[in-house]
């Protein structure tokens, strides 16, 4: 019955084209029978109103499926775009994140602490990085972070949350890189505080161990000025960490009857709740910054590369 | 002379598919893309190049059972593009043998022409039995949609009829 094409060429029988148009006639009178018979309201037949009644079912039937579908489908496409938009709200978050950190800088320079190299801040553009996890020895309280060399991650980086300084990168994979916290045994950190200038060694100092959040201030001479509440700051003398990076605030000083003080810092940042860093490029202190601004635009804010 | 190779899809099986592809841009995929100021009428270019590759009886039928199916699946009066679909069936059939089938251009405009043929009679219907709404904006979302009803039924010609060596595959 079905050709294709061949019917075009085949030669029609006697009475075709009649048939034909009686069937479009039947078609047309058919369908408008239909829309006649659902569109009556009043004094309709009851065997119409019936059959109308049963089509509606199945129509209803049938549209519910292709909504069902559509429904599916536009599920799916919703998924897709919530996932797109998600990159750039953290992508954004980032940006935020950065931005706070250097305006609280800009607040510290501007309560007067000039004397500060504000170009140490050039440091270039940051990594923005997320926290995977402690590294594969939780012994050793270090953090897996999810940028490596290939984003241009350094061994000796200093690492950063909106919150304040969180450590530095030892070791670098390719996708990943370790970090080791402030807080780490092993870790110190030359600061001062950010008021009266009295400058020392943070670090564990073996009394808390991995997890514990508060450093001690050592090799700082008795009869210093220390307050508590006073922020502490970076003060690059260790070679590592660039000027002015915050710490954490003073939560205790003690006189212990020797020549030193007994000074408590709680740190800035909440490593429990770690999610989001930026990690800046490693540079020695002493060494110029490769592309440093002028002092007077050293704190205008970077954004930090696109991950 | 036609070769045929066995287990290649013939007419009807390609003329199904396209129906399904058809219903499927037409009910699930475009009203989700959002574009609103232009309506393509695949289902609408499905029915003629039905009409053009096969006998006037089946397309007619072809066309009335699309269009309930459509009407089916907009939710709306059961009939109405059942009613619009087989005049242009109907008239493709009747001069398929003026219409040149392997031109491009051809086929191009008969596709284009059925959709002004379908609102017109969407457009009688409404009058007549005051069924319906449709809108100016709707009418022409559907001459913008031309391009795209006529260059799908193109596509879905070539698919069905194909060309070239691809031809020797259509089982008769």
């Amino acid at each position: 019955m079905i050709s294709p094409r061949g019917g075009a060429r085949r030669k029609r029988a006697p009475g075709q084209g009649r048939r034909d148009f009686l069937l479009l006639l039947l078609a047309l009178a058919a369908n408008l029978v239909a829309v006649t018979v659902q569109v009556r309201r009043q004094g309709s037949v009851p065997v119409l109103e019936a059959a109308a009644h049963a089509g509606a079912v199945g129509q209803d039937l049938i549209r519910s499926t292709g909504q069902g579908a559509r429904s599916l489908l536009g599920g799916f496409h919703d998924v897709r775009a919530l996932a797109r938009e998600n990159d750039d709200l953290r992508h954004r978050l980032a940006r935020l994140e950065w931005e706070v950190t250097l305006q609280r800088g800009l607040a510290h320079r501007a309560r007067g602490f000039t004397e500060f190299d504000a170009a140490a801040f050039a440091l270039g553009e940051p990594v923005p990085a997320e926290v995977t996890g402690y590294s594969t020895s939780p012994v050793e309280g270090r953090l897996a972070v999810n940028r490596g060399a290939r984003h241009g991650v350094t061994v000796g980086g200093a690492v950063m949350s909106s919150s304040g300084l969180v450590g530095r990168i030892v070791s670098v994979a390719r996708l990943a890189s370790t970090l080791e916290p402030l807080t780490h045994a092993a870790a110190a950190v030359a600061v001062v505080t950010s008021e009266r200038r009295v400058h020392g060694l943070a670090r564990n100092g073996g009394e808390g161990g991995a997890g514990t959040e508060v450093l001690r201030m050592d090799y700082v001479p008795a009869g210093r000025d220390v307050v508590v509440g006073e922020e502490v700051i970076t003060s690059s003398l260790d070679g590592f960490y660039p000027k002015g990076l915050v710490v954490g605030t003073v939560s205790a000083v003690r006189e212990t009857g020797g020549m030193l003080l007994d000074i408590h810092i709680d740190v800035a940042v909440d490593f429990s709740a770690l999610e989001r860093v930026f990690i800046l490029p490693f540079r020695p202190t002493d060494a110029p910054a490769p592309d440093a601004p002028p002092a007077e635009e050293a704190w205008r804010p970077q954004p930090p590369s696109p991950s | 002379m036609r070769i045929s190779v066995a287990g290649a899809p013939g007419v009807t099986t390609r003329l199904a598919l396209v129906a399904i592809a058809a219903f499927g841009c037409q009910v699930l995929l475009f009203p989700m893309t959002g574009i609103a100021a232009v309506t393509p009428e695949f289902v609408l270019a499905t029915v003629v190049v039905a009409a053009l590759v096969v006998a006037p009886i089946p397309a007619i039928l072809f066309a009335v059972g699309c269009g309930l199916l459509q009407d089916a699946f907009a939710g709306g009066v059961i009939g109405l593009h059942g009613f619009a679909f087989p005049p242009s069936a109907y008239l493709v059939s009747r001069f398929r043998a003026a219409i040149r089938a392997n031109s491009k251009l051809a086929v191009f405009l008969v596709c284009a022409s059925a959709a002004p043929i379908e609102v017109g009679l969407l457009l009688a219907l409404e009058q007549v039995s005051g069924v319906g709404a449709t809108s100016p904006r709707q009418i022409a979302s559907v001459f913008l949609g031309l391009p795209v009803t006529a260059g799908y039924g193109l596509a879905v010609y070539r698919f069905v009829v194909p060309r070239g060596p691809a031809r020797l595959l259509l089982r008769a």
